[in-house]
């Protein structure tokens, strides 16, 4: 009876089996090579201020491999690459099966396990090129804008389908010299076997045809090997390392400064740069998706958070090229400055990029060195000093802080002169723009009466100052730690333990950045331990608790209403559904959508520091989302962030266009339709 | 070449100074009265490292090198903020001198850096214009006068410099220029939005603030201190009277905001707006007249209530 299996290396000469496995090994070792070359730039960076933790690095890397990561954002890409990956590894596997039954003491490849294997090397086989053919319709007959075509990426997308193909040739020459009836088993194969008889071809050419494919399919997949390190394949290894390492964190919460406390001076260099932030520019697949997605790109800034990953990726190229890295351009050298002051910290890009690149803390690492250069523009100039001299970044005298409430009895917390007599249950936190912008000073009046229509047991504090927020966003990390300080000290004078805050900004900063949180959310106990709400779930709550009732009729039309997310209430703290519900429960109001909402929706370009920054570009991002508004047909637009209003108030008034749709707070809205006796 | 530069920490008084009433409250956030680097003197440190930066590329064609840059101030040591600020923004050296007499006066301020520079160390002293909070704008032209150097005040560009000489551009009034040609040494001034300074991070502030700045102390039997001691002029001039300009209606420069694009543009163009929308009126006379003309004008304008219409 014929034995179930094959004779490895079949019809190649020993010489050439020694000639693979000696250049594998060569190719495997150049790529090794480089690959450390680039580890050594990766572990000169700064250290990162949280450790990895290697049971959640593991489950990270599951899902992401079992395409429940963000890659399943776009199906036809995740289905794509789940099967260049696992027809890639299953290949891998049987090649490394291959090698050890001929090269070790141990032989399994026979009977059974052969016939099974056969079947699923070729399931593999199928996948990888079935996976490399979507690959090539989606660059060759979609071309997705965002997708960068080169020369390289067609070269290499070719040499796997060179191999994926030649690969099942080979087998199929090898099988149609006898075609044993167990390669059936080999479902791509066999068939090919078939093919190839039928063609008339004979046992010789047969052989030569095997001999000669077999040469070919080991020089490409040497060169596979040599390249598996390099250029676009580098992302396969790194960005599996990426995303195990992706930090834990709140998106709202920007890292610590690694160079706070040292005496030199960050110029951009790979030096100047966090490990991660270097491993993670290598992983960059530059499919495009954070520049699909970014406002400043959309409104035809400087700014392409792939241009910035891939210029970081330069940087680490003539780094590891380099023996001297003085002579090496500087990230600040190779970036455009304007691109880094034109993120608005939004976090779509690390939102939407399927290997988890943090763009927008790269951005804000380089604009803290920027900042200690001081080559900063005198807009932004003027709004740190105006945070640090006047604890506000409109430079505002201090003294006009309370002016939004003058006209109105509220209860005021002074803990600096102690003239409070009762502590109250929440602390009502203005903010800067609610304090001091025109346009917003209506959003904290109007929050001010839902509270005292509905008995809330609230102050307002005499003695306010900026959270930080610009302050850490334009990259001056000092003096946010200074407004820090300075706020926790004085909300610990004043006992109380809820703050409330109509801000997104604050709300943001005082849940995620005040507390100190490490990796695992836990406080190291330095940080502030408050329960913090945004207006919108404050409101939420009083309404379900009947404390705040609407009028029952509505009379007139419906008005139209259209909710605009802000990205540090929805994107960056995940708070969806309370203005919503808020929205939905307010009578003759007809809530309906913007076709980028929730997770997905667009900025209104005032984050990032951009509210006090000229804007460069050709359009404005706030124009792009109050055009997205007014396409819904809403009258009116409704959000719950000062800094929302002011923006596409603004955009209204450029457009000409604020008698047909009217911005308001959702507090704003809630008001005019509450039922007061 | 040495370069000094002559720094002063003041109060902003861009903002509105909440004086301590002894009827009314007065909360912290208003009545802490903000300090800075006067905003002159940053222009002149700016200059300094503009020219340190310049020097430093056609130095070797003309034969010059800024050695060091040094920040000099009169001061007590609650008020070294503008040293500190030096210091962040890259300054070899820094000194404070201890006042004489406080407060300290322009004069006195002169004199004590004249005798600071007396020595010959430094080749050129940068200036502000003038302080916020005196806006005497005597202090370089005086030290000037002390040191026998030449002085050029209001400068808001450095054309050239070399070891004998530099070409300077004055900021004059109505927008003119003047270029002016002086022979090193030399007292400059600078006009305080002649250049952006360069924005200091917190960062840098907090570490130069851990650094002991050296102090100078005049001694004790110099003249200008004995005339200090005694209080005789001219170290505080006395102000003897006030004299206020009579209140004019504002010319309108912005445009009626209900005229149309091109109308309002028309109105930019002509100088003014051409239409008057509103009359203004300066009113003039005693307190109780003017309370009076006020109730009037606000009840007018319905601001005020009609019942209360017995007393103002």
């Amino acid at each position: 009876m014929e034995p179930v299996t094959r004779i490895i290396n079949w019809n190649v000469a020993s010489w050439m089996t020694v000639l693979l496995y000696g250049g594998t090994s060569i190719a495997v070792g150049l790529s090794v090579l480089r690959l450390a070359s680039r580890v050594r730039v990766w572990r000169a960076g700064l250290p990162e201020h949280v450790r990895p933790r290697w049971s959640d690095a593991m489950a990270k890397l599951v899902r992401w491999t079992s395409g429940r990561g963000k890659m399943a954002h776009d199906r036809f890409a995740a289905v794509m690459h789940g099967l260049i990956l696992w027809g890639f590894f299953i290949l891998f596997v049987g090649t490394t099966l291959v090698f050890l039954e001929e090269q070790t003491p141990l032989h399994f490849f026979y009977g059974v396990f052969y016939i099974v294997a056969s079947c699923v090397i070729d399931v593999g086989g199928a996948a990888f090129l079935l996976g490399l053919t979507m690959a090539v319709y989606r660059r060759g007959v979609v071309r997705k804008p965002r997708l960068q075509s080169s020369a390289m990426a067609n070269g290499l997308l070719a040499l796997l389908i060179a191999i994926g193909v030649s690969g099942f040739v080979l087998e199929a020459s090898r099988i149609a010299v006898d075609l044993p009836p167990f390669e059936r088993a080999s479902i791509v194969g066999y068939p090919l076997a078939l093919l190839l008889r039928a063609l008339g071809l004979s046992r010789a050419t047969l052989q030569t045809l095997h001999q000669s494919l077999w040469t070919g399919h080991a020089v490409l997949s040497m060169a596979l090997f040599a390249l598996a390190t390099s250029f676009l394949f580098r992302h396969v290894v790194v960005s599996a390392l990426a995303v195990a390492l992706a930090p834990r964190r709140s998106s709202g919460s920007l890292r610590p400064y690694p160079l706070l406390a040292a005496t030199t001076v960050g110029t951009g260099r790979a030096v100047d740069l966090r490990w991660r932030d270097l491993l993670e520019a290598d992983a960059c697949t530059t499919c495009g998706r954070c520049t699909s997605v970014c406002p400043a790109t959309a409104a035809e800034k400087a700014l392409d958070p792939r241009g910035i990953v891939l210029g970081l990726q330069g940087l680490i190229d003539a780094s590891a090229a380099a023996s001297n890295t003085v002579s090496v351009p500087t990230a600040l050298e190779k970036l455009t400055p304007q691109a880094l002051w034109d993120c608005t910290t939004c976090g779509a890009c690390n939102a939407a990029c399927p290997v988890d690149i943090q763009v927008f803390d790269k951005i804000i690492d380089l604009r803290r060195q920027m900042v200690d250069l001081g080559a900063i523009s005198p807009a932004a100039r003027v709004a740190l000093e105006g945070v640090d001299t006047r604890q506000n970044p409109w430079s505002h005298p201090p003294a006009q802080r309370n002016s939004w409430r003058e006209s109105l009895t509220l209860p005021v917390l002074d803990v600096t002169h102690g003239s409070h007599t009762r502590k109250p249950e929440w602390i009502y936190w203005v903010g800067c723009a609610g304090a001091l912008e025109p346009t917003a000073q209506s959003i904290s009046r109007a929050t001010a009466a839902l509270f005292k229509a509905a008995g809330l047991d609230f102050a307002v504090l005499a003695s306010e100052g900026c959270t930080g927020d610009p302050a850490r966003r334009l990259g001056d990390e000092a003096l946010f730690q200074s407004c820090r300080r300075r706020n926790q000290e004085l909300l610990h004078a004043t006992g109380v333990r809820k703050i409330v805050t109509h801000c997104p900004h604050c709300f943001n900063t005082f849940k995620n950045e005040y507390p100190d949180s490490d990796q695992a959310g836990e406080t190291n106990g330095s940080g502030l331990e408050f329960e913090v709400v945004h207006h919108t779930q404050l409101i939420k709550q009083l309404l379900d608790q009947k404390k705040l009732t609407m009028r029952s009729k509505h009379t007139g039309s419906a008005t139209k209403v259209t909710f605009h997310d802000p990205c540090y209430l929805g994107r960056h703290n995940g708070e969806y559904d309370a203005p919503r519900t808020v929205l939905d429960s307010v009578p003759g109001l007809v809530r309906v959508e913007m076709p980028r909402h929730r997770e997905h929706s667009l900025c209104c370009g005032g984050g990032g520091g951009q509210m006090w920054l000229e804007s460069a570009g050709a359009k404005r991002v706030e124009g792009l989302r109050l055009l997205e508004a007014s396409t819904t047909g809403a009258n009116v637009v409704a959000t719950g962030c000062p800094f929302c209003k002011v923006m596409l108030e603004t955009a209204g008034a450029t457009a000409g266009k604020q008698h047909e749709i009217h911005v308001r707070d959702i507090s704003e809205v809630v008001l005019d339709a509450l039922d007061v006796p | 070449m040495n370069i000094a530069v002559c720094l002063k920490e003041v109060l902003d008084t861009r903002l509105p100074f909440p004086f301590p009433q002894p009827a009314a409250a007065v909360r912290s956030d208003q009545a802490v009265p903000i300090r800075l680097t006067n905003l002159a003197d940053r222009a002149a440190l700016e200059f300094a490292f503009h020219i340190k930066a310049r020097v430093s590329q056609v130095g070797s064609q003309r034969d010059v090198n800024v050695d060091s840059i040094a920040a000099v101030s009169v001061c007590t040591a609650d008020e070294e903020g503008a040293l500190v600020y030096a210091l962040a923004r890259g300054v070899d050296h820094v000194q404070r001198i201890a006042p004489w007499s406080q407060p300290t006066a322009p004069v006195s301020t002169a004199m004590a850096l004249a005798r600071r520079f007396a020595s010959g160390e430094f080749d050129l002293v940068c200036c502000g214009d003038e302080t916020m909070d005196n806006a005497s704008a005597v202090v370089g032209p005086l030290l000037a006068e002390l040191l026998g150097w030449a002085q050029v005040t209001s400068v808001c560009e450095v054309r050239e410099l070399s070891r004998e000489r530099c070409v300077l551009v004055r900021k004059l009034e109505r927008g003119h220029r003047e270029v002016v040609e002086v022979d090193m040494p030399v007292v400059i001034t600078f006009v305080a939005d002649a250049i952006q300074p360069r924005y200091v991070s917190r960062r840098l502030l907090d570490r130069a603030r851990q650094a002991s700045i050296p102090v100078l102390s005049m001694p004790l039997s110099s003249p200008e201190h004995q005339h200090a001691v005694a209080g005789a002029l001219p170290f505080w001039p006395s102000v003897e009277k006030l004299l206020v300009p009579r209140a004019r209606v504002k010319k309108r420069f912005a445009p009626d905001a209900n005229l149309s694009a091109g109308d309002r543009v028309k109105a930019i163009m002509a100088g003014g707006s051409h239409t008057q929308t509103s009359a203004s009126s300066i009113l003039e006379g005693d307190a109780g007249y003017l309370v009076e003309q006020l109730y009037r004008f606000l009840k007018h304008h319905e601001f005020v209530q009609s019942t209360r219409e017995q007393t103002p």
